[in-house]
């Protein structure tokens, strides 16, 4: 049983061993969270890895944008669940609940976005964002003609964009290393 | 500027020659990047207007490879993004390990292939050329690595990099005890994962940012 609960199929290094500015970054995610969450643990495995991807995302999402968090994490949590990364979902779920106020929409996005309810724009960026996951290839110059008729500028779709090509990568990372998606996300948000 | 230069050369030849010729079938935007040859679909800052850590990014390549790619060009347009990728790509690619240049440059062909981004086929087709001394062996993993000239090694590692590619969420211990019995340490497979994961990113933007692939690459180590 405990064999099941393992955060990563990689070793998980323990506080003490952390590196002083890791071990602030744990700090800092339990403050946050009030836990220190897998993927953080899990990749802590490779402190530049950890660290890279932290600031990646931050690039990606301590900026201004038209995206509202609500927007971002949906996509996130569609494309995610699309990719069978149950450490993605899990986590952004609980992201997603928290930012909109609604308990039940984390669960509708996760499997079918297009039975949720969402506004037709938020349709709209998730299936662009399914579309940058699956066939980036044919993106066109139609579909940023779409995304303009709801009402985003160019750089709102190079957002949309970046995020989902980063979970791409994150969701990849996260099936590879198995992190399990830590209890308390499951919870938060109901 | 030599690149600048040139471009722009390119640029009024091009557009010269083609007069006021249109093609069938083709939208406007389409005809239109056809003939200017654009670097990306949004704008790309000139040399001036970048931050000065930004410049040193396109100094430095410019040095290495005697240009500034168009992937930097591109994603200068916004300066946090190219940085965080390229401390990404210098976090899991710039280290010790026991996959081989030439290794990585194979899974990263294939799976780029495989997910159509001209720019990273092109790009890394180059530096495989270049890593290998073999100026067949790109042209063969991007149309089908499993006909390729490589080792059961090579070929079991890039079988792995298709996994992570198309089908992560069902890795399992068998792929990894594959690759432990082709000499893989469980780091080796973590550093294909890893650098397989992120070409999966930077293929999407290459695509959704539709980067004109740089002409030297084409050449390089034919």
């Amino acid at each position: 049983m405990s064999e099941m609960k393992k955060i990563s199929r990689f070793p998980v290094p323990e506080y003490d061993e952390l590196p002083e500015d890791v071990k602030q970054i744990w700090d800092g995610a339990k403050e946050h969270f009030g836990f220190v969450p897998n993927v953080v643990k899990a990749l802590s495995h490779r402190p530049a890895e950890l660290r890279a991807f932290l600031s990646y995302n931050a690039a990606l999402t301590e900026k201004e944008s038209g995206l509202t968090p609500a927007d971002r994490e949906m996509i996130i949590v569609a494309h995610s669940g699309h990719n069978g990364c149950a450490y993605c979902v899990a986590s952004h779920g609980a992201a997603l609940r928290m930012a909109s106020g609604n308990p039940t929409l984390s669960d509708q996005v996760a499997v079918n976005y297009r039975e949720a309810d969402i506004t037709p724009r938020q349709k709209a960026m998730i299936d662009f964002a399914m579309k940058v996951t699956d066939d980036s290839r044919s993106i066109n110059e139609e579909d940023f003609e779409t995304l303009r008729g709801h009402g985003l500028s160019d750089e709102d779709i190079w957002d949309v964009a970046g995020l989902t090509a980063f979970y791409n990568m994150s969701n990849r990372m996260m099936s590879f290393l198995a992190v399990r998606p830590d209890d308390e996300f499951y919870k938060m948000g109901r | 500027m030599k690149k600048l230069i040139s471009t722009f050369f390119i640029t009024v030849l091009t557009l010269t020659a083609l007069g006021t010729n249109s093609f069938a079938g083709g939208t406007e935007a389409a005809e239109k990047a056809y003939a200017e040859k654009t670097i990306s679909r949004f704008p790309v800052p000139s040399v001036e207007e970048l931050p000065e850590d930004v410049k040193k990014i396109f100094t430095g390549a410019e040095k290495r490879l005697g240009f500034v790619p168009n992937i930097v060009t591109a994603l200068a347009h916004r300066p946090q993004e190219l940085k965080a990728f390229g401390a990404y790509n210098q976090a899991i690619n710039g280290k010790e390990s026991g996959i081989s240049k030439a290794e990585k440059e194979m899974f990263l062909i294939a799976t780029s292939a495989a997910n159509g981004s001209t720019y990273c086929v092109v790009s890394h087709g180059a530096a495989l050329r270049l890593a290998t001394g073999n100026p067949f062996i790109s042209d063969q993993i991007t149309a089908n690595y499993r006909e390729a000239d490589i080792t059961p090694r090579e070929k079991a590692i890039i079988d792995f990099a298709m996994k992570v590619s198309f089908d992560s969420k069902s890795i399992n211990e068998e792929d990894f005890k594959i690759l432990r019995k082709q000499g893989l340490s469980d780091e080796d497979i973590w550093d294909v994962a890893g650098i397989t994961a992120l070409y999966n990113l930077s293929n999407r933007m290459m695509n959704v940012l539709k980067v004109r692939p740089d002409e030297e690459f084409y050449k390089l180590g034919r």
